[in-house]
């Protein structure tokens, strides 16, 4: 069935149809069950009826009409605080206006929304909004895609009563230093509390909130501290002014100016999707797009800010290295020719390393080629246990129940893996379950704060035998469990015991089955985002067979940059190409390099961790003499005369459909002078006695 | 009729004409010109005439850079170089914005 499932995925991907449907779900996931609904109650909005269920708030009865009350402090996937009072609407027999987001619907109401009273009543609030906000606009980062901008404009009133002619000055506040990513700017902000609430709900880290009362109120942090939260950039998104805005972005481009294209993010296992913003042929920022199967509308600060480090350390030009030992750059037909060279001569005795960023198109290619030259050293940098049915089944190295199912678990087993620095959006996904849904988590491995209540089991992996003969206390809340989880980080698969602690968690799985048969229990959270593809195309979890090949002549590094693997690991005599998009450390110990295009810069497929195929798309040109990674290997072919069927992206595709093996920290990050900043500024928080 | 009046220290031959007759006799000038050094052939220009002849060249002056007390010459005072247009060593304007693309550079073998 999940053979069925990614087909039809990457069957989508393929036939270039949308690969995100934006799906509505006004009520979460969590409280849709096989509960009998109850009576609807019909409504009348702008005299327009509406059935709608016993709860829902007059502005969600409103949006199903699809009219759109306006709104500041509503966010559909936070709780509501209704304090900004800009959707208030008449309702009839009603002497007061009400705040349509905070209001649940009664039966036969009729409310009016775009009535005398309501237009006075959201003048009235946009006056007083305005009267303390900065007239920064034309300055402010937030210009063009601001909600008060947008919505004084819809709304406010036609004219002003602001006559301080004697300037006596508006309300003004302190800017408060919240980190290296997030710039506030105090005086703007109008008390939404969206970015409060976020970070209590959301990221679980209670440091925002507000002081004083009324004139006086503000929103910060109490004492001067960082928001330390790995998905602190989203209240950049949520905020609808200005006051929280994106450092790295500030003052660089406005959003009119800029080009927007669709992607996928590769610096995680998840691939969230996402917007890259370019202009003058530059990525100016990264911003999530909404996708509730795998990313809602979040976004990891490591995905969202480390963009700057496509614009350093990158492989502009082939390079060679003479016969001093240094890597001089070169033009791509002396590279190709020389590389062809040693290829041919190699014959066999070639292998091919695949590192952590490496698409689907690529791997596709390079295992082609080196198939054609009778080669089977095709592996990944990062190991997986082979015991057992290995890398055949698919669902083995899957996070089966997909990411948005973790939604749904009532006890959740995490094995050696920390998913809110490996997976920031599962974590978030958990910690959903764990407040809406009452899950319990249990983590075996380090003691780690995951920014919710976990029981820690403890750090040995002989507690998984214990829990799977039922000596734990944990074993039986396991077994009795209606949708039990465990997830596997793939870190812990990498030991020396990963074997037998894969093991012993399959075994674990089949024990508890949980009430539903489509419910499955063994989850493998991947940390790179090349891994799943790569196994399967085929390519054969980590670096051993390279490294007992003592006659290999020469190695292919696609992007492998783990140092996975060393010189004193391979033949004296081995030729060592690199092919990839940053220098790093695959690149110092290469003998050639071919520069390849980065995850911006081509159209490639990646398969994320719970194998969903997704594309990214070109959103900037590759810099200098760079080129798409799959293409070089192409052009390489030919030279080498083992000619690869296939010239355009179509027909790359095709041949990943045929293979039947599809079953169908990285350079980035390093090279991101953002990224080092964070660093620098955690180290300084922890130096600090908050 | 021409004689010969000095060499710069690129080998060329300056001459001057005492007495041309004609027309151009008339003006009571000495007419003077250049022979360049054989080895720019045919590759002559006026900018291999160096700086400080043109004065002289020119009629600007009748003293010879040699021969000039007054000339100035300080240690800053640059060779004159002629017009290097159309050579490898011609002048190339360069952009001094920040490149988009900071490449890698490879480390260096110790």
């Amino acid at each position: 069935m999940i053979v069925d499932m990614l087909r039809v995925t990457l069957n989508k991907v393929l036939n270039g149809a949308k690969l995100c449907p934006k799906h509505i779900y006004i009520a979460t996931r969590a409280q849709s069950g096989e509960v009998k609904k109850p009576e609807k109650v019909e409504v009348f909005i702008d005299d327009k009826p509406v059935h709608v269920e016993p709860g829902t708030t007059i502005l969600q009865a409103a949006a199903m009409v699809g009219i759109e009350i306006p709104r500041f402090c509503y966010h559909e996937r936070l709780a509501v605080a209704g304090n900004c009072r800009m959707c208030l609407v008449e309702v009839e027999k009603s002497p007061k206006p009400v705040a349509a987001c905070a209001m649940p619907v009664m039966k036969g109401w009729r409310i009016k929304t775009d009535s005398e009273l309501t237009r006075r009543a959201r003048e009235g609030i946009m006056e007083f909004l305005l009267v303390n906000h900065p007239l920064d606009c034309p300055i402010c980062d937030q210009g063009g895609e601001c909600d008060l901008q947008d919505q004084s404009m819809a709304f406010g009133s036609d004219r002003s009563r602001f006559t301080d002619i004697d300037f006596s000055g508006k309300r003004a506040v302190e800017d408060k230093d919240i980190g290296p990513l997030i710039k506030t700017i105090m005086t703007r902000c109008i008390h939404c509390t969206r970015c409060i609430r976020f970070a209590s709900e959301v990221a679980g880290v209670d440091d925002l909130g507000t002081t004083g009362r009324g004139n006086d109120m503000q929103v910060g942090t109490y004492i001067e501290k960082m928001f330390l939260s790995e998905l602190s950039g989203n209240v950049i998104d949520l905020c609808p002014v200005g006051a929280l805005t994106s450092k790295p972005y500030s003052f660089t481009a406005r959003p009119w100016e800029i080009r927007k294209v669709d992607s996928i993010d590769v610096l995680d296992a998840i691939g969230s999707n996402i917007i890259v913003s370019t202009r003058t042929g530059e990525v100016m920022r990264i911003m999530p797009r909404v996708n509730e199967e795998i990313n809602e509308e979040w976004l990891s600060d490591k995905s969202r800010f480390s963009y700057d480090g496509l614009k350093r350390q990158r492989l502009v030009t082939p390079m060679l290295r003479d016969c001093n030992g240094e890597l001089k750059p070169v033009d791509w037909e002396a590279a190709l020719l020389t590389v062809a060279k040693v290829v041919k001569n190699a014959g066999p005795a070639i292998g091919a390393i695949a590192g952590g960023l490496a698409d689907a198109e690529v791997l596709v290619a390079v295992k082609d080629l080196l198939n054609k030259l009778g080669s089977e050293a095709l592996c990944t940098e990062h190991t997986f246990p082979l015991d057992g049915s290995g890398t055949d089944l698919r669902s083995s190295y899957l996070l089966n129940n997909k990411i948005a199912g973790a939604e749904e678990a009532d006890v959740v087993l995490l094995v050696g893996t920390n998913p809110r620095f490996e997976a920031p959006l599962l974590n978030s996904r958990l910690r959903k379950a764990w407040i809406h849904n009452e899950l319990e988590v249990a983590s075996i491995g380090p003691k780690i704060d995951l920014r919710y209540e976990y029981q820690h089991l403890g750090n040995d992996p002989a507690l998984l035998q214990q829990i799977l003969c039922g000596q734990h206390e944990f074993s039986k809340k396991l077994i009795s469990a209606k949708k039990p989880l465990i997830i596997v980080g793939s870190e812990t698969l990498e030991r020396s015991d990963g074997a037998g602690v894969l093991g012993t968690v399959q075994a674990l799985a089949a024990t508890c089955t949980g009430a539903n048969k489509d419910w499955k229990v063994l989850n493998i959270l991947h940390k790179v985002a090349s891994q799943v593809a790569a196994l399967d195309i085929g390519y054969i979890p980590g670096v051993d067979k390279i490294r007992d090949n003592s006659n290999l002549k020469v190695l292919l590094l696609i992007g492998a940059d783990e140092c996975s693997i060393e010189k004193s690991d391979l033949p004296a005599d081995c030729f060592i190409i690199y092919q990839g998009h940053h220098g790093d450390y695959g690149a110092s110990i290469a003998d050639a390099i071919l520069p390849g295009a980065a995850y911006t810069e081509k159209q490639a497929t990646y398969v994320n961790t719970e194998g969903r195929a997704q594309e990214t798309l070109v959103a900037v040109t590759p810099p200098g003499r760079a080129r798409e990674d799959w293409k070089i290997i192409r052009a390489l072919s030919e030279i080498v005369e083992a000619k690869l069927p296939y010239d355009n992206l179509n027909e790359i595709h095709v041949r990943i459909k045929e293979l039947q093996d599809f079953y169908m920290t990285d350079a980035i990050s390093r090279a991101s002078p953002t990224m080092a900043k964070c660093v620098q500024a955690v180290l300084k928080q922890k130096q600090s006695k908050y | 009729m021409a004689s010969y009046f000095g060499i710069d220290r690129f080998f060329t031959f300056l001459k001057t004409v005492k007495d041309a007759g004609g027309i151009k006799g008339a003006l009571y000038k000495l007419y003077r010109w250049i022979e360049y050094a054989p080895y720019y052939g045919l590759e002559y220009d006026a900018s291999q005439v160096p700086a400080e002849w043109y004065g002289w060249l020119h009629y600007k002056t009748d003293l010879t850079p040699d021969k000039d007390p007054s000339r100035p010459c300080y240690k800053w005072m640059l060779e004159h170089t002629e017009n290097l247009s159309g050579t490898p060593g011609q002048f190339m304007p360069y952009s001094t914005t920040r490149p988009k693309i900071e490449p890698w550079i490879p480390p260096k073998k110790c």
